[in-house]
This record gives structure tokens, sequence and C-alpha cells, in this order.
């Protein structure tokens, strides 16, 4: 009894040390964080339309070579960071860059690129990324190569997507086929797909390993094609419509659609009598965005009254979108239809359009 | 954190993997709160997602309120009855925004409404929002991140809720965060600070999560289908279908996960009298019991691993019998120090202990907070919430274990039901 008492005398006054330590220790740490947040917000406040100013090419202020402040470089490149994407023109990316290596930032960087934290070093890759700091693309193509860490790969794929360097993405992908789990390989997609600055002999390069690579990368270069719209793809893409298996075929389909052409439309109109119910629905987006407006009356007595409810909706968001012949049609199913499923969505479609003025 | 640091969810913005959501309101007597709410929610930073509000047969203007607002339209619509509900009296789609609608149905509770609303979706997921919250704007993105980036495969996410009352919201967003002058809010705000920044957060990472808030979730719809959606039978829907969706990917022997993520925000109106507060806390308690009675077969169960043998354990003794117990305990104390029959030093050194624990446990959620997130950046406002986190342990604990043993009585008595959670709307002023 006595010895419990004196542990819970022992726990108590460590609770309370802890916690008064604890408090001073927040306390000081909020206050000095508070005074640097003051000082950040009006130094940001202050330096922000200079910044600007010398980005638009209207005045050099001096001031910038003054800068010495760890704090006030990040400051600064924090409001580049903002602005950059905006920016078009080529002038102003080069006063950007210029102003960058004022400050002596690109010297920080690559100092920080050999840090020994994978964080400081993916920090600098973003940072660079983010500057389109072509200088340092031999480096991160290398550190694309070697990373030590995922996230050192990630941030050079997106530094090098944001550079332009999609092409290096593509080929790194085509030798190291088979080797990048399935995630990475997605993650990998969207950011090739999210880079609006490409070349041509890119998609040449794509379309010339499409039928060598794995079924996963096959995927992730069918998407890129379609995002792409490109047309010199539709031939080997119809001949990928046929493929054995189901996710190469959905996938190719869904490229097709986004392309906007066909050159047969025969192998897209058989999928509407497939029994899986995705490739009803993929087929009828092709139709939709290639116009195939035979396949109306498919649509109308077929697709309209399918057992699956993404069936029927693509097929009659299809039809009106057909224009006066397909809204036609549905004003017909809504009322005259056998079935009462069809009657339903058709008259939902037009409601839902027509309220919305489309 | 580091990790997180160096992601830029945005970039979901423009993924392909990036999920469809239907965001679901359903709402019972919000007149005061829906248009702002709304407002929020439907100026979310997220690609592609519907709103679908549910009026659970309001006895106020509800109904009324969101059609002027935004100009709804009355529309003969087919349903997919997925799940099985009260009848829908009309469907209403918005002329200014495409991507509202309106269900108007019979009075049937928050898990009808709910389960209506899964009906009515078009999207794989959807995220149950309550009436009277408002959305950060980019806390969709935030939420889906782990199901579009991560390497499990995850079920439903829920992210944080904090209280609104006190800071300035307008056009349904929130632009400055205070503190709240009412004493109870105040003592609100560290209690969710604890419970969603240690508990949620914990059980989180043991994959035993049991309960997402009502307030703001995401779920993978097929799932939620699959067991059936929301139970009506129960004022605690929103931790009966964590526990069961639990429950059916173990039963299922799936790898799919139930997690929580603190960044996240959704705002919402904590009450600010106790006799609102009284009526939340013996409902959410009721609400506990009536889950730990429905799954009662998980307890102690080693074939649902952690969540049988650790989380549920957990939430029946700590969460719904310690308040009992400690009332108790107070009680047989002082009637043995009335009687001469405790030791005194000792009984004092217990109630030191118990006190300092306590604080301990309030004033590190307030730590966690602070080296965090740092919503409350003022240094007054720090010194409140570590003052309101020491006086928590005197009186608000004692009534909270008051009010929670009191929800036994009531459920014996079958007297439970949501009561009228009295709404004074998400607009600027100081309370």
């Amino acid at each position: 009894m006595i010895l419990t008492v004196y542990y819970f005398l022992l726990f108590t006054i460590l609770g309370i040390i802890l916690m008064v330590g604890l408090f001073f220790y927040l306390l000081f740490r909020k206050v000095i964080m508070n005074h640097y947040s003051k000082k950040t917000t009006a130094y940001y406040n202050f330096v922000f339309p200079h910044i600007i100013r010398y980005i638009a090419g209207e005045q050099f202020w001096d001031g910038f070579g003054a800068v010495r402040s760890n704090r006030e470089k990040k400051i600064i490149v924090e409001i580049i960071m903002q602005i950059i994407d905006k920016i078009k023109s080529k002038e102003k990316i080069v006063r950007i860059h210029q102003l960058v290596e004022l400050l002596k930032v690109d010297v920080e960087l690559s100092m920080q690129l050999e840090h020994r934290t994978w964080w400081e070093v993916a920090e600098a890759i973003n940072i660079i990324g983010k500057l389109k700091l072509r200088k340092f693309i031999p480096v991160i193509k290398l550190k694309l190569y070697t990373a030590s860490t995922l996230d050192i790969f990630m941030a050079s794929a997106r530094a090098l997507c944001r550079m332009g360097e999609t092409e290096t993405i593509i080929r790194f992908l085509i030798e190291r086929d088979g080797y990048i789990h399935n995630k990475v390989l997605l993650q990998l997609g969207n950011i090739i797909n999210r880079s609006t600055v490409y070349e041509k002999q890119e998609n040449s390069l794509i379309i010339e390993h499409l039928n060598n690579v794995s079924i996963e990368l096959q995927e992730i270069f069918i998407d890129i094609l379609g995002k792409r719209k490109v047309t010199d793809a539709i031939s080997i893409l119809q001949e990928l419509v046929k493929n054995e298996k189901s996710e190469i075929r959905l996938k190719a389909l869904r490229s097709l659609g986004e392309i906007g052409i066909l050159i047969n439309d025969k192998y897209i109109l058989n999928f509407l009598n497939s029994e899986n119910w995705i490739e009803k629905v993929i087929s009828i987006y092709v139709i939709e965005k290639c116009r195939i407006l035979h396949a109306g009356q498919v649509l109308l007595h077929k697709c309209l009254a399918d057992q699956n409810w993404w069936v029927r909706v693509r097929a009659a968001e299809a039809l009106y979108s057909f224009g006066f012949m397909g809204i036609e049609s549905l004003r017909w199913a809504s009322t005259h239809h056998n079935d009462q499923y069809a009657r339903d969505m058709a008259s939902k479609i037009l409601q839902e359009r027509e309220l919305n003025g489309v | 954190m580091k990790r997180y640091a160096l992601s830029d969810y945005k970039e979901l913005k423009s993924s392909q993997q990036t999920p469809p959501i239907s965001i679901i309101v359903p709402a019972y007597n919000e007149e005061n709160t829906i248009a702002d709410s709304l407002l929020s929610t439907l100026s979310l930073d997220y690609p592609e997602y519907e709103v679908i509000v549910v009026n659970d047969g309001s006895e106020d203007s509800t109904l009324d309120k969101i059609m002027e607002t935004f100009h709804l339209q009355e529309l003969k619509l087919p349903i997919r009855y997925q799940i099985p509900t009260k009848r829908i009296r009309g469907i209403y789609r918005s002329l200014q925004y495409p991507h509202l609608v309106v269900i108007d149905k019979e009075n049937g509770g928050k898990a009808d409404a709910l389960n209506v609303g899964i009906n009515v979706s078009q999207f794989p997921y959807f995220c149950g929002v309550d009436a009277d919250s408002v959305l950060e704007r980019d806390s969709l993105l935030k939420t889906v991140q782990p199901f579009v980036d991560g390497n499990e495969d995850i079920v439903a996410c829920g992210g944080i809720v904090r209280i609104a009352n006190g800071s300035r919201i307008e056009n349904g967003r929130v632009v400055e965060i205070n503190l709240p002058k009412n004493p109870i809010v105040l003592h609100q705000i560290v209690e969710y600070l604890r419970s969603f920044l240690m508990g949620r957060l914990g059980f989180s990472g043991i994959n035993s999560l049991l309960i997402i808030s009502g307030a703001f979730g995401v779920f993978r719809k097929k799932e939620v289908i699959e067991i059936g959606g929301y139970h009506s039978g129960t004022v605690g829907e929103d931790m009966e279908l964590v526990i069961n969706l639990q429950k059916y990917l173990y039963n299922i022997k799936s790898s799919a996960k139930v997690i929580f993520l603190p960044n996240p925000i959704c705002w919402t109106e904590a009450p600010d009298n106790l006799r609102i507060l009284y009526r939340q806390r013996t409902r959410w308690h009721l609400g506990l019991l009536e889950c730990i009675i429905r799954h009662r077969d998980t307890l102690f169960n080693p074939k649902y691993k952690t969540m049988g043998l650790v989380a549920m354990p957990y939430f029946f003794i700590v969460e719904l019998l310690g308040p009992t117990v400690e009332l108790v305990g107070t009680l047989v104390m002082m009637i043995g120090l009335y009687l001469g029959i405790v030791n005194i030093p000792f009984a004092l050194l217990f109630i030191l202990f118990t006190f300092v624990y306590g604080i301990f446990l309030s004033m590190s959620a307030v730590l966690l907070e602070e080296l965090s997130f740092r919503k409350y950046t003022r240094v007054k406002e720090f010194l409140i919430l570590i003052f309101i986190s020491i006086v928590e342990s005197f009186w608000y604990r004692q009534l909270n274990a008051f009010w929670r043993t009191y929800a036994f009585f009531l459920y014996f008595r079958k007297q439970y039901s949501w009561g009228n959670m009295e709404r004074k709307g998400l607009h600027s002023r100081s309370l």
C-alpha cells in the first residue's frame, strides 16, 4: 500500500513536471513563431510588388542583391513558385532564372541535392521542377535512375515532366518494364498525362514499343495516346480492341473515343452485344465521341432497355449528343418505348439536359 | 509528415485515378444553416462531384430555403432502390448549380436519408456531410489522396471535425479562425482535439477505426450497399456503419482498410448551451451502447483481430462503461470518506493522480494541435486552450460522465431519438 502511494506520488510529480515543461516549451515556441510569422508576412507584402515588376520587365530593384537571409530568400522563391505556372513568356522565365541566380538559390539547390536526407533532396528536386531550372536536368535524370527512395524517384519524374522531359520518363519505363510496381506505374502515367509540353517523337516511341511491353505498361501507353489524341495510333488501337485481355480492349476503346476518329466501326458495334457491361458502356462512349450516327437505332431499341443502369444512362446521353434526331428519338422513347426502364431513362436525360439548357 | 509536406495533392485534380464523388447532405430542420453549408459544399475544389441534399421531412422551411436560394426545378427521375428507404416525395435539380440534386422525402431519420442519397448517387464514392457543416475547399482532395496514391486498398476515410463557433465564415468559407467566448464550446474544442488527434489517429494506425464522424467521411459505395447501407434503427448510425463495414471486411478476408486523416477539415457548429449539449451527448452514448449491443459478437473475438481484441473492448470498457465507473467510483469514495473507511492520504493522492492524468491527456491534445496544424495562432488562444484543458477535469468531465450514465436509463426506458438540435447558423458572430 505504501509502495503504491509512492508510485502514485512519483507519477504525479513526473506528470506535473512534464506538463509544466510542455506548456513553457509550447508557449515559447508560439511566441517565436508568431514573431517570425509577422515578419514573414510583412516581408512578403513588401517584396511581392518588386518581384512582379521585375518579372514584367518594368523595374529592377537593387534590394535583390542585398538579400542574404535564408528566410527572405525562401519567401522570394515561394512567391516565384506561386506565379511561375501562370507565366507563358520565355522572356519572363529567363528573368526569373536570372533572379534565382542572383540570389544564389541555384547554388544552394545543388548543395541540397547532395544532402543525406531524402526529404531535403526531394524538396530540392521539387523546387527545381517548379522553377523549371533546366540546367539541372542531367542531375535529375541521374536521380531518376539511381534514386534511393520512392519519394526522390517520384519527385524526379515530376520535375522532369514539368520541364518538358517526358521522353526521359517514357524511355525509363520501357527500359525498366516489368520491374516497376503497378501503383508507381499509374502515378507515372498520371504525371506524363499532366504534361502539356511534349515532342512528336515521343508518340512515335510509344507506338513503336506498344506491342512489346508488359500489359500494365501497355495500358499506360494506350492512355497517353488517347489523352494526346495521337491520330497515328488509330490503326494500332483498333487492333488492340480485339486483344484477348479485357483491360487492354477497354483501354483501347476509351482511347479511340478520346481521339474521336475511327477507320472501321464494325468491331465497336459488336461490343454493344458484349456480356460485360463495362465494354458496352465504353463502346457507347466511342459511338458518342466518334459520332457513329448509324448506331442510333441499336442504342435506342437495345441499349436504352439494357438491364444495366449505366448502359441505359450512357445510351440516352449518347442519343442526346447526336443532336435533333437523337433528341427526337429520346422523346419518342420517353413515351412509346416498350420497356419501362427505357422510358424512364429517356425521360430522365431529357429533363436534366433541358433544365440545364444543353 | 515530411512525405505529406512534399506531396502535391492538387495534382489529383487532373488525375484520371481521382474518383468522382457524391456528397450526401441529410437535412432535418436546418433552415438556419443549410444555405451557408451548401454554398461551401457547392464550391469545393474537386474535379467531379455532385451534391445530393436529402430533406428528411423537415417541419420548418428547409426545403423552401433551398428552393429559393438555388432555384430548384422539380423533375420526375427514376431511382435505383439498392437500399430500401422511406418514400421519396420529390426530386429537384438546380438551374444555377447543375451538380446539385435535392430529394424531398418522408421523415425516416438520418440513416434513412443517407440511404436515399446512396440510392440516388451516380458515383462510386460518397461523402456524408452534415447540413450544419462547412468543408474546407480542398478537404475532398485531401481525403481522396490515400484512395488514389496510397499502396493500400481504402474503403472509407474520415477527416477531422473542428468547431466553427467564433470563427468568421463568409460565403460558406472559413476566412478567420477564432476561439469562441462561450466556455461550453471551448471545452468541446479541447475534447474534439483529444478525440480526433489522439483517439482516431491511434485506432486508424492499428486498422481498428470504429467510427468515422457523420459530419465528414468518404466511403466506397459498393461495400456500403453490400452491407445494406446505414442502419435505420439506431441513433449512432455513423459508428454502426463503420463497425458493420469492418466486420464485413474481416468476414470476406479483405485487406481493405478504414482510415482517418487529420488534415482534411470539416467545420461544424457545436452546442453552446448545456441543454443541447446534454441531448447530443446522451444521443452519442446511446448510439455507442446500441452499436456495442448489436455487434457484441465481435467483443474479444480473435476472428476480428485488433478490432475484436483491442478496439471493441476499449469502446466497451473505457468509453461505454468508463464514465459510469468513474461516477460510481467518485460516489463510493465520497461515501467512504464520510464513513472514515478510506485512507485519506491515499484517496487524495489518487484523486490528484487522476486529475493530473486527465489534464495531461487534454494538454497533450493541445500540444499535438500546436505541433501539427496550428489553426489557433494567437498566444492568447493557446493560453485559453491550456486553461480549459486544466479546468475541464474539474467539472466538464464529471458532467459528461453523469449524462452518459443517465443515457443507460434512457435506453432501458426506450426514450431516445435525435431530439431537436437547435442550430444558430454558421455566420460571423462572437460567442
